[in-house]
């Protein structure tokens, strides 16, 4: 390959990954601008990103979408000049436009050609015409043809004038070009500096980072095992652990992206599924700023998509029957992410119909998956609907019907080690509790033993750690046995056999899921490590309650045990 | 011709694609998982990677590797990305096959990981394992899709 292939690759990538990002901020401004057309800022902004990408574009060779490019900025400056009449329909194209550009730019960076751009030129060339025909606006008759580039960057530059002139009136003033001018107010709005990162540099740290756990561990267990008591040795242990502890936070921050991204895209789900349900919605967002690590971002966007779906189409009630339930016309949905206690939680709220219990119990029993529903309380009948195989309407609709079942969701949170939950109230709304862990790979840990060997369980799982005495167990059955803690019934499970017999002193690990108590009983407490995780023979995970293993200072292998499954175990026996 | 990597495992000689072995290591301490497959030993620390431990003797119904002495030894297989360290008695040779030369005897009903037989020179049997099976690979490849 020649170097002047090389080049254009490179640039051809750096421009990809660039104009992602601008498309999805464009997006963003759409939907800004959707809800408040006389902003003209975002329209200002949507200007600003597509005339880059269409310089972009341009630039690598990617004609036929600088093209496209050209031909809705045209489109929008007619709109936001308002030669073309806002309306819904226009709004529609725009976005269209831009998930069109969104996914042929994703084709290129497959290396795949992208879809013919012809059909959108058209339609935004019939657009153009028949609205302004129709208005009569002498000047620009010919508007769709292409302008070039300076009058483009001329109206730009002109319109720019008009939004800063309601920002900062005084700054115009003075007689600073206008480009200029726009360069500067950009400049002073970058406040947060911030560079861009490859995903695999920051991997190969975290990776090199998890390393150097491994060797501190090390020597930490050497010193320990020596057996001598060497001031000096203790004091530079000490303090490589406080700043090891220190990197540890920076290393899995710098994984950490916020819920932006996520929270955009479900502002497009609500926007749709609104006009294919005809209902109001308002959508409401807390949170939008907490971060979470990157992988754990990017997979809640297909479940989360789903539930929002799923709230709106099934949850909201339409316009007529909200009225007869006094409740305000438009429903209302809330989605709110925040940290606690080393863990984060998202939580999805609606206004709307909220679940009937007796039906999802009688659906449950007809489906086989309880046998009767006495003795549940509501929160645990709702729950049954997060089990295979339970869909409570007996129709799907096209919005939400997709054949993804509740249980598919939830599996999908517990892929990523968290869990979810579903409370609710028959006419007032429903609420999902989604928890999640901060890091997937590094994280405090308590190493325990059982029967000669090592496990370790995440701190932010454990609650506490009890003994545990024979006398306290007042009844069990096969391998589950319960225990009683102040007045408190816990079910307690084992990773080997609960026969405690040959137990000396026994322990038991509190753990907590969704507000209730799980036990795990072991022999020993062996002391506190940091952990990074190492994945392990597939066949283990899926035969015993482990999230994958851990090399230990003393350079053993301990299986992590995954809280989710330890709890699973105890509820199919109880 | 084509290599093969040649071990001992109770009386028997097996012979293993050599491409397939990726090193042979001293055993090192296992750590034991509990309620699984009896032939999956537990897990150990190759230098910083788990790797896991699988007892073929059990599969191939030579009963159990219960004894690890002076000559038994950890072979590490990579079968497309899926590393596993698998105990044998013993370490033999390496040793130059014509492929014509080995009897295909994947026909018969009772040879589930054996697929062939070759004959040396000095009228040694030496059995050819069918290591995907034996390793489970098709299943731990249908695991890591899955995912």
């Amino acid at each position: 390959m020649s170097e002047e292939e090389d080049f254009l690759l490179e640039i051809r990538a750096d421009f990809i990954a660039e104009a992602m990002d601008m498309l999805a901020s464009s997006e963003e401004s759409f939907l800004i601008f959707e809800k408040n057309p006389e902003d003209d800022s975002s329209m200002a902004s949507i200007l600003r990103l597509f005339h880059s990408i269409k310089g972009g574009c341009k630039a690598v060779g990617f004609d036929s979408l600088a093209n496209l490019a050209h031909k809705a900025e045209d489109f929008m400056i007619l709109v936001r000049k308002k030669e073309i009449e806002y309306s819904q329909n226009a709004m529609d194209l725009l976005l269209e436009i831009n998930d069109f550009m969104k996914s042929a730019i994703e084709s290129l960076q497959n290396e795949k050609a992208c879809d013919d751009t012809d059909h959108l030129e058209q339609k935004i060339l019939q657009f153009s015409k028949g609205e302004i025909n129709e208005r009569q606006i002498p000047q620009k008759n010919e508007s769709c043809e292409l302008m070039d580039d300076d009058a483009a960057m001329k109206l730009l530059a002109e319109m720019d004038e008009s939004v800063h002139a309601q920002l900062a009136p005084k700054e115009l003033a003075t007689s600073t070009p206008k480009i200029e001018l726009l360069r500067k107010i950009e400049k002073t709005a970058a406040v947060d500096e911030s560079i861009k990162l490859s995903l695999k540099k920051v991997d190969q740290l975290v990776n090199s980072f998890g390393e150097q756990v491994i060797n501190q561990a090390k020597l930490i267990y050497i010193f320990e095992s020596m057996g001598i008591e060497n001031e000096k040795m203790r004091t530079v242990l000490n303090d490589i652990n406080k700043s090891m502890n220190e990197l540890q936070d920076t290393v899995i921050q710098l994984r950490m992206i916020n819920l932006k991204g996520v929270y955009n895209r479900l502002d497009r789900v609500v926007r749709e599924t609104e006009k294919s349900t005809s209902k109001e919605i308002d959508f409401i967002k807390i949170g939008i700023e907490q971060e979470l690590d990157k992988t754990i971002v990017d997979s809640l966007v297909d479940p989360l998509t789903h539930m929002v779906r799923n709230s709106i189409d099934h949850g909201i009630e339409t316009t007529v029957v909200r009225e007869s339930r006094k409740k305000p016309l438009r429903g209302r949905v809330t989605i709110k992410g925040y940290q606690k206690a080393g863990k984060f939680y998202l939580e999805l709220e609606d206004d709307g119909n909220g679940l009937d219990h007796e039906v999802i119990a009688r659906k449950a029993v007809e489906k086989g998956i309880i046998k009767s529903s006495e003795g549940m309380s509501k929160k645990e009948i709702y729950n049954l609907i997060f089990e295979n195989g339970f869909s409570t309407r007996d129709q799907t609709s096209d919005v939400s019907g997709r054949g993804v079942g509740m249980d598919v969701v939830r599996k999908m949170f517990t892929d990523l080690k968290g869990s979810c939950e579903i409370d609710s109230e028959l006419g007032a709304g429903t609420k999902f509790k989604i928890e999640l862990p901060l890091s997937l790979s590094l994280f405090n840990g308590t190493i325990i033993e059982e029967r000669t060997q090592n496990y370790v369980i995440a701190n932010a799982d454990l609650m506490e750690i009890v003994p545990y005495e024979l006398d306290q167990s007042s009844f069990g059955e096969r391998d589950q046995e319960f225990l009683k803690i102040n007045e408190e019934v816990i079910p307690v499970v084992c990773l080997t056999s609960i026969d405690s017999a040959e137990r000396k002193k026994p322990l038991v690990a509190i753990l907590e899921s969704q507000g209730k108590k799980y036990g795990l009983l072991f022999d020993d407490l062996i002391g506190q490590e940091r952990i990074v995780l190492k994945n392990i023979d597939p066949r283990y995970q899926q035969n015993g309650p482990y999230s994958g293993g851990v090399i230990l200072g003393n350079g053993k292998v301990a299986l992590v045990i995954e809280k989710e499954k330890v709890i699973k175990s105890c509820k199919k026996v109880s | 011709m084509k290599k093969y990597f040649v071990f001992i495992m109770g009386e028997k000689r097996f012979a293993v694609p050599m491409l397939e072995v990726e090193e042979v290591v001293l055993p090192i301490e296992i750590s034991v998982i509990p309620e699984q497959e009896k032939c999956l030993k537990g897990v150990v620390n190759l230098r910083g990677e788990i790797v896991t431990v699988v007892d073929i003797k059990i599969k191939l119904g030579l009963g159990e590797t219960s004894i690890i002495d002076r000559k038994t030894c950890f072979v590490i297989f990579n079968l497309e990305g899926h590393k596993v360290a698998v105990m044998v008695d013993e370490v033999e040779d390496v040793v130059q096959m014509e492929e014509t030369e080995i009897k295909d005897v994947r026909d018969l009903r009772k040879t589930k990981f054996v697929e062939g037989i070759y004959r040396t020179k000095n009228d040694q049997l030496i059995l050819i394992a069918n290591t995907r099976k034996l390793l489970e690979i098709d299943l731990l490849e249908k695991i890591r899709n899955a995912a």
